[in-house]
């Protein structure tokens, strides 16, 4: 390879987007040749300057977003029909703009609930049954969760029912956080963990902490590891939290999130030195070949500021 | 090697099992399902607001480009047939609407890049990047240097040298996947690349 084709080369080397035999070739050139070395180093330094003028979407503009998307997602389905609790509301005139009609329809529900509870008390479920059938079918089978189903003499079965129940709170209160840090490990819904890794972050705390940790480096879901790296912001001077950001920039497949671990690591080598371990870690990183050239670049920046040795990288 | 391998391995397994995910959180959107479609829009909305932001420089077209590129794929979704990946067919809405705003504000003549502040009017992607907090004033003033530099050096790009810069610089894409995404072949794709690095080296190559 000669000098000028390597030069032509040298952001595509850096993309990593060179073929693997191209690639031999201007690593070898580039050995050799202390010219076309300085060119690549001059080369990264661009890049890397270009990097910390890249914008990054401010998280309050993302939920603005996000906020507005949903409305304009809920506009257009509205035209489709009514919404269900519109559907039976409406006959009853809880649906209407004037308070008065809402008021009498809300009493009268207030009044057939009221009576039916009596008649239940006095006379039990029609079928001597804890719970009738028919009572049941207000519950839709599909969506209710079962927890047992217990066999009994003639035919009879017990089934028991997970009935849902909510509760309601400020998300950073001890009576909610907890269930928060619980969802950040349901197993089956990744929205679920995405919306509570999202009301746990800036939130203080070990717990916060810990959920995070294991959300960042274990969820499945892409999307979920991304938010939780965010969350990590709040606890990066901690050496726990900077080797599980470590271990994101070195297992994550997702560039995306890759990029986020570094881009919350790297602030915190300016407040605190990192430790030992971690610019260890980090240029074992290197070694082992980091994909991403934004995380390569951003490696490198921190090892610098770091002191650590130049040859590792 | 072996740390290597295993993480390799790791991503392989990791990889084909984010893909069914997606395939079967695109499955339930398309069947009107709006948690799967929140679930997908989640998966890749940070991305596309940064490429907006950082391509238009502007929160409020980056805000429209949001809109306007998830509303579509909502709109469209249940003709999506997976003849290409969700992220390309994404990223192609995106790259379009993005390349339509550059064009219509060249008609307009309109630079709208201008913000007006307690300080004053001042460039709306000086003033973005100001507000991070882990700017200090000495990297701030270097910041402003190699900021004007770069928007010197971006306004001699043409659109889709632009855009192809942005999607592999900022966004690491794949030249494979930028060609897919903007209709065009690997080959173009790195040709605009090429070019748009040359002229990115020119500007900022001393100044570094």
């Amino acid at each position: 390879m000669t000098c000028h084709e390597a030069q032509t080369k040298l952001s595509l080397y850096l993309y990593g987007e060179l073929e693997f035999a191209e690639e031999e070739a201007f690593e070898r050139h580039v050995s050799e040749c202390a010219l076309c070395e300085r060119a690549l180093d001059q080369e990264k330094a661009w890049h890397g300057a270009l990097n910390a003028e890249q914008m990054d979407a401010p998280l309050e503009l993302l939920g603005d977003c996000r906020r507005q998307l949903q409305e304009g997602v809920r506009s257009r389905r509205r035209p489709v029909g009514v919404a269900g609790w519109q559907r039976w509301a409406e006959p009853l005139g809880l649906s209407s703009p004037q308070w008065s009609m809402r008021l009498a329809a809300a009493s009268f529900l207030v009044f057939v609930g009221f009576s039916a509870g009596r008649y239940v008390d006095r006379n039990g479920l029609p079928g001597g049954a804890s719970m009738g059938a028919d009572a049941m079918s207000v519950i839709n089978p599909g969506s209710a969760r079962i927890r047992e189903i217990d066999p009994g003499e003639n035919h009879q079965v017990r089934i028991i029912i997970d009935q849902p129940r909510a509760i309601t709170g400020p998300a950073d209160s001890d009576a909610i956080r907890p269930w928060l840090v619980a969802a950040t490990r349901d197993g089956n819904d990744p929205g679920i963990r995405v919306d509570s890794v999202e009301m746990l972050n800036g939130q203080p705390g070990r717990d916060v902490r810990e959920a995070l940790l294991n959300s960042a480096q274990h969820d499945s879901n892409a999307a979920v590891r991304l938010e939780a790296v965010e969350g990590l912001r709040r606890f990066r001077e901690d050496v726990e939290t900077q080797e599980g950001l470590v271990y994101v920039l070195t297992h994550d497949e997702n560039a995306g999130v890759r990029s986020k671990a570094i881009d919350v690591l790297a602030p915190a080598a300016n407040t605190a030195r990192l430790s030992p371990d971690i610019t260890d870690a980090l240029a074992l990183a290197m070694r082992a070949g980091q994909p991403d050239d934004y995380v390569r670049m951003r490696c490198v920046e921190l090892l610098r500021q770091a002191d650590a040795p130049l040859d590792v990288y | 090697m072996d740390t290597r391998a295993g993480i390799i391995g790791n991503v392989g397994v990791r990889g084909a099992m984010e893909r069914s995910g997606e395939e079967a959180l695109i499955r339930a959107a398309q069947g009107g399902d709006e948690d799967a479609f929140a679930q997908l829009v989640r998966s890749y909305d940070h991305q596309v607001l940064r490429m907006a932001l950082n391509l238009l420089r502007s929160p409020e077209d980056a805000r429209d480009i949001y809109q306007e590129a998830f509303l579509r794929v909502y709109r469209n979704l249940p003709k999506f047939r997976f003849d290409c990946s969700f992220s390309t067919w994404l990223y192609r809405i995106v790259a379009n609407l993005c390349l339509d705003q550059i064009r219509k504000r060249k008609v307009r003549k309109e630079e709208g890049s201008a913000v007006t502040t307690g300080a004053g009017e001042v460039d709306r992607f000086q003033y973005v990047a100001e507000q991070r907090a882990d700017v200090d004033p000495q990297r701030r003033m270097m910041s402003a240097e190699v900021n004007s530099r770069v928007q010197e050096v971006l306004n001699r790009l043409t659109d889709r040298e632009r855009l192809v810069f942005e999607m592999r610089h900022f966004q690491g894409m794949r030249l494979r996947s930028i060609g897919e995404a903007l209709g065009v072949t690997e080959e173009a794709a790195k040709n605009c690349l090429f070019r748009a690095t040359q002229k990115m080296r020119a500007a900022l190559g001393d100044f570094v």
